[in-house]
């Protein structure tokens, strides 16, 4: 026993003096979470919670060049408070010249888009005061650069939705005055005058609570909610992004320590080793539980900063470390496997990324891969993908019960992994 | 020129020796690129599934139901309640959406409902799905406020005799509204810049995802010349060459004309594989966009070459370029859009090439861009590849 | 063939090579002798127009080596002593790279591969990678990359270090069927045994300076004629009173004594071996086997510098 704690602690040491594999297990995955956070507004807890991820501040231009109240109300929604984090939207002036310019800076991706409300765009969304007929519809143009998919459907969910309260203020009086005549609930030679108490009635309600439109109350709506009804109001995607990250670059550390046993066998220090009376399960358990332990420093070391650094919370202690711990023994698994594939150092380190990279990419470490056919399953066979569901079923407010499958799953795995790895051992043998 | 052809074809030679080379040359871009077409589709290529609860089978519910199925970029997949919240716990799909029992009823009472939808957290796809469903449920709910708006002004008059009766009147009221709101003129449109041609453009995942992670990966490719340039100084051969009739000009030559070689191989074989398998249209005009890539290469070929002769050991140099072409090619827009970066950082990234590559290249793929407009990222690029070769040469250590 | 005219090189404040001057003739095999760090590899750089001199020149063939370095590279052949091969490529892919460096033609570098791969009896290996090959397998091919443009004058640095015997024995065979093919080879080495087997002349270099240089028979004069004695005894006995005797006979130069041997330095081997035998069975002590050691590079070295080459 204290042989194989030598043998770890010999391990640890000449790891921790290669200063270019402590940057890709500590620091990199470090920056890369902070960049991602960046990129996909992990840091801005202000932006509205149901704002798509990221994007903030669209830089947008509006020229309006209708007189009525319509066109006017439109700019307003775009200039509202609760869009104010969304939208950074600027007016111009009407006239050509400046509309010409303002295309440009689309086309060159200057600005995200150029919303232009057309002339006469109110008379032909409100009837006509004295013959109550609807004046000809110009449609509001909306020209989004090609480069912004996402801002262009925000900008177009936007409008549509004013474009529904436009649209449906014009139904409501005439489906509601024809069903009255109809249904003879008064005469056909009252229903204009009628008509101005109905509106007073119905939208003066609403127009006191202070919408531009007076709007009518929608029936249906959507309530969106986070994950399987627990709830986790402002989930911080950095609680998705820390653990990708440091188990992203965990595959990086197992394959360092699979390195190292080929590596000392190549230096001779293996042989050495052996004319001890140390045997050979002995130093090969002794090198496995070295990657083992430095797996689980690393990961500890990376969720914990990340979670005083940002904040983050995973819930129960024993549910993280019980989590760490399995991700770490399959990974470990996996190390040993490439090692007992590979025939020197250098294929192990070869061999190594080109699995970290793909068990990223399948497993969900650089996008989220759920709900995705054929990928949510194969994301699975990686401990990538055990080990971001488990993080994310706590940091969504699960506890250790709700990741008891994915513990289980972990150790399975590095059992399959490390007794196909010891297979592979044997037969080279 | 002989001599530069063996560098070269030693160096090709050389990369390919390593089996392992393969996999960073073709399987992983490739793989990379089909996984992120369709895992970041978010803007809706292709139908996503949506986990559907109808606990009511009402005409209001069969028509909502219509509704969601007419979108073309929703899956339906109907699940009773403990199945579908079993799915979305495995991922099944990224939103589910409950039409709870008593929908109806409430409606028809004049009440407003909200409902349920649950979504994973962090996921472009179910932020994408959330945005198509609350349009297309506020689409549907029009005629429902219409009609309470009706029956409402109907009891101003006089009440009804009977549930029955006034829910005939909502009936009647949702049913024409439906006519009439379906008879809207349109109201809005959205249009996009013309592309070279005079057509219309048209935004494309698939074009963004492929020519992204051939940036990244070419990039990873062009920046492993550093580990041949410290391979070449620490086995000795540097010294060797050097005693042969053979010049450094020649050698830089011929180890930079290697690489490039491979690097353009990658592009034709990417670009080959994106156009086949996922119908990607790499623009209108092959010389701008082969001058752009061109000019990426050399200043991918010019980074790896100063990587090479800066880095100490292999090992050093393979790690390196690794990490920093997924860096670069991460902050340079090649697997998001820019547009999701903070205003500041959208514009630091512009040190990078790979953002003036990616810029570019989105500028032919989805503009139809043709030479004129790439000729400031081509002119970027090459002074990059300037920069950073004159910079390698200069402090590579000969004696 | 080749002159060097006062080299020097200096790596900032240390001087690797002080004035080194010496010539070689077309078709000798010259030596440089010197222990680890005495300047060899510098020397042999400069000469090969790696690193330009801080001082002096060499004229190759009449080229000087700082005024036409790619004349200079025409004439010479490098055989270095790191094996400056790719692993990773077959023999002949090696070969073929190499022969391009020199600007082979196509059809010479297939003539020239297959020709040094005999000679250096690695044909049945021609296509195999080298990373499979055993220690002395990569260095004859080391050899055979140098060989492969007919140089006219061959520098082998240390081309033997860290090999069995048996391969060594190839590789010194064949460096003596160089000069007998009319090659000239520069060769350096800190084994006195290579050198001392090899060599037509020897230059022997230490701290950086050439401290002597001629043809064995030449160096070995510096030392005069000295033969060294080496006097194994059986048993130990009044060995104090011997070696005072020893000491004091007029015939002996100089004379100590370690453990059960004593080592003692004399004009003519033939007068003085009586005398100590004598001496010895005055003092009852039995001599078990004595060596007679003629003047070598070894002692030449220990002559001129006070200290043994492989300290």
């Amino acid at each position: 026993m204290t042989k194989i704690l030598r043998i770890i602690q010999k391990d640890l040491l000449i790891l921790g003096r290669d200063r270019a594999a402590l940057v890709l297990m500590l620091l990199a995955p470090f920056m890369l979470t902070i960049s991602m956070g960046a990129i996909t507004g992990g840091f801005d807890r202000t932006a509205d919670p149901d704002a798509p991820q990221g994007i903030q501040d669209i830089p947008l231009v509006i020229i309006n060049r209708d007189e009525g109240e319509m066109g006017q109300a439109l700019v307003e929604t775009f200039q509202s408070a609760e869009l104010a984090v969304l939208f950074a939207p600027t007016l111009a002036t009407s006239d050509t010249a400046t509309e010409a310019a303002v295309r440009q800076q689309v086309n060159a991706d200057g600005i995200a888009a150029l919303v232009l409300i057309p002339a006469g765009f109110s008379e032909g969304a409100i009837p006509d005061q004295e013959t109550g007929e609807f004046g000809v519809v110009n449609p509001v143009e909306i020209y989004a650069s090609l480069s912004r998919p996402i801002s262009r459907s925000v900008i177009e969910a936007v409008v549509g939705e004013f474009m529904n309260e436009v649209a449906l203020n014009t139904a409501v009086m005439q489906v509601t005055m024809t069903q009255l005549v109809l249904s003879g609930k008064i005469p056909l030679d009252e229903a204009f005058t009628q008509g101005e108490v109905i509106a007073q009635n119905l939208f003066g309600n609403q127009a006191e609570t202070g919408s531009e439109t007076g709007s009518l109350e929608r029936l249906l709506t959507i309530d969106s909610q986070l994950g399987s009804g627990q709830t986790a109001p402002n989930f911080n995607p950095l609680t998705y992004l820390a653990p990708s990250m440091a188990i992203f670059f965990l595959m990086y550390t197992v394959t360092v320590g699979g390195r190292s046993i080929l590596a000392e066998q190549e230096a001779g220090t293996l042989d050495r080793l052996l004319t001890t009376p140390a045997t050979m399960p002995y130093i090969l358990l002794g090198k496995v539980a070295a990657i083992f332990v430095s797996g689980v420093l690393q990961v500890s070391v990376l969720i914990l900063t990340s979670a005083l650094l940002f904040g983050l919370s995973w819930g129960s202690p024993l549910a993280v470390a019980l989590l760490i711990f399995s991700v770490s023994a399959a990974a470990t698994a996996w190390g040993v496997l490439i090692t007992s594939l590979a025939k020197n150092a250098g294929q192990v380190g070869a061999y190594g990324s080109a699995v970290m990279l793909l068990f990223g990419i399948v497993g969900g470490s650089f996008v989220p891969v759920q709900g995705v056919p054929g990928l949510s399953q194969l994301s699975k066979l990686t401990p990538n993908g055990w080990a971001l569901d488990g993080f994310y079923t706590l940091g969504t407010g699960g506890a250790l019960p709700d990741i008891t499958t994915a513990l289980l799953a972990l150790w399975l795995m590095a059992l399959l992994v490390f007794a196909t790895a010891v297979g592979v051992y044997r037969m080279k043998q | 020129m002989t001599r530069i052809y063996h560098i070269a074809r030693k160096n090709i030679l050389l990369r390919f020796s390593s089996r392992s080379f393969l996999i960073f040359f073709l399987l992983l871009p490739i793989l990379f690129t089909f996984v992120l077409s369709s895992a970041l589709d978010g803007v809706g290529n292709s139908r996503r599934p949506l986990l559907l609860t109808v606990e009511e089978e009402t005409p209001l519910t069969v028509n909502l139901l219509a509704e969601l199925e007419a979108d073309e970029t929703l899956e339906l997949v109907r699940l009773p309640f403990e199945a579908a919240a079993q799915a979305l716990m495995d991922e099944e799909a990224t939103a589910w959406l409950i039409i709870p029992a008593g929908t109806t009823t409430a409606v028809e009472q004049g009440q407003s409902v909200a409902l349920p939808l649950r979504k994973l957290p962090n996921n472009s796809n179910a932020d994408a799905l959330e945005r198509t469903i609350t349009a297309v449920v506020s689409r549907a709910s029009l005629p429902l406020s219409v009609a309470r708006n009706s029956v409402q002004a109907a009891e101003m008059f006089e009440p009804f005799p009977d549930e029955a009766a006034r829910t005939a009147y909502f009936a009647t009221a949702q049913q024409d509204a439906g006519q009439l709101l379906a008879d809207q003129p349109t109201r809005f449109i959205v249009t996009h810049p013309p592309t070279a041609d005079g057509q219309t453009g048209q935004y494309d995942n698939t074009a963004q995802q492929s020519a992204g992670q051939m940036i990244t990966w070419v990039f990873i490719t062009l920046l492993g010349a550093s580990v041949l340039f410290v391979m070449e100084r620490e086995e000795g051969t540097l010294r060797r060459l050097l005693t042969t009739p053979t010049s450094q000009a020649i050698f830089f030559a011929g180890m930079m004309s290697g690489e490039l070689v491979l690097g353009l191989v990658q592009m034709a074989i990417l670009i080959g594989v994106g156009a086949v398998f996922l119908g990607v249209s790499w623009g209108s005009d092959p010389l701008a966009l082969w001058s752009l890539l061109l000019a990426f290469s050399l200043a991918g070929v010019s980074l790896g070459t100063f990587l090479g002769v800066v880095s100490k050991t292999e090992s050093q140099a393979r790690n390196l370029s690794i990490m920093a072409g997924m860096t670069m090619a991460l902050l340079g827009g090649c697997w998001w859009p820019l547009e999701l970066f903070p205003a500041g950082l959208r514009t630091a990234v512009h040190i990078f090439p790979t953002t003036w590559a990616m810029n570019g290249l989105m500028d032919l793929l989805v503009r139809n861009a043709g030479l004129a407009e790439v000729v400031l990222p081509t002119a970027v690029l090459l002074g990059y590849a300037l920069l950073f070769g004159v910079l390698g040469v200069w402090r590579m250590r000969f004696e | 063939m080749l002159q060097a005219l006062a080299l020097h090189k200096k790596f900032g404040s240390l001087t690797a090579v002080d004035d080194v001057s010496f010539d070689i003739k077309p078709g000798e095999i010259f030596s440089l002798l010197g222990p680890n760090g005495a300047g060899k590899t510098t020397t042999i750089s400069m000469l090969s127009c790696l690193l330009a001199p801080s001082g002096g020149d060499a004229l190759i063939d009449g080229h000087s080596i700082t005024k036409r370095p790619q004349a200079v590279k025409q004439v010479i052949g490098y055989v270095p002593q790191e094996l400056a091969l790719y692993g990773t490529l077959s023999a002949v892919q090696n070969l073929t790279f190499w022969g391009s460096m020199y600007g082979l033609s196509r059809a010479e570098m297939k003539e020239r591969s297959t020709a040094v791969l005999a000679q250096v009896g690695l044909t049945d290996r021609a296509h195999d990678r080298v990373n499979t090959f055993s220690g002395g397998m990569k260095r004859r091919l080391n050899i055979a990359v140098g060989l492969l443009h007919r140089p006219r004058l061959v520098f082998m640095d240390e081309p033997t270090v860290g090999i069995d015997p048996q391969s060594r024995r190839n590789i010194l065979d064949m460096v003596l069927e160089l000069r007998d093919a009319g090659m000239t080879v520069l060769y350096t080495t800190h084994y006195m045994e290579e050198a001392q087997e090899l060599s037509d002349r020897v230059g022997i270099i230490d701290h950086g300076r050439m401290i002597a240089c001629g043809t064995q028979k030449e160096l070995t004069k510096l030392v005069g004629q000295q033969d060294i004695l080496r006097l194994h005894l059986a048993e130990l006995g009044e060995t104090a009173e011997w070696l005072t005797a020893v000491q004091s006979d007029p015939a002996i130069h100089q004379a100590t004594m370690q453990d059960d041997t004593m080592t003692v330095t004399v004009s003519d081997a033939a007068v003085a071996l009586p005398i100590l035998i004598t001496l010895a069975s005055q003092h009852d002590l039995r001599i078990r086997s004595i060596d007679i050691q003629e003047p070598n590079l070894e002692s030449v070295f220990l002559h001129l510098t006070g200290r043994a080459l492989r300290d």
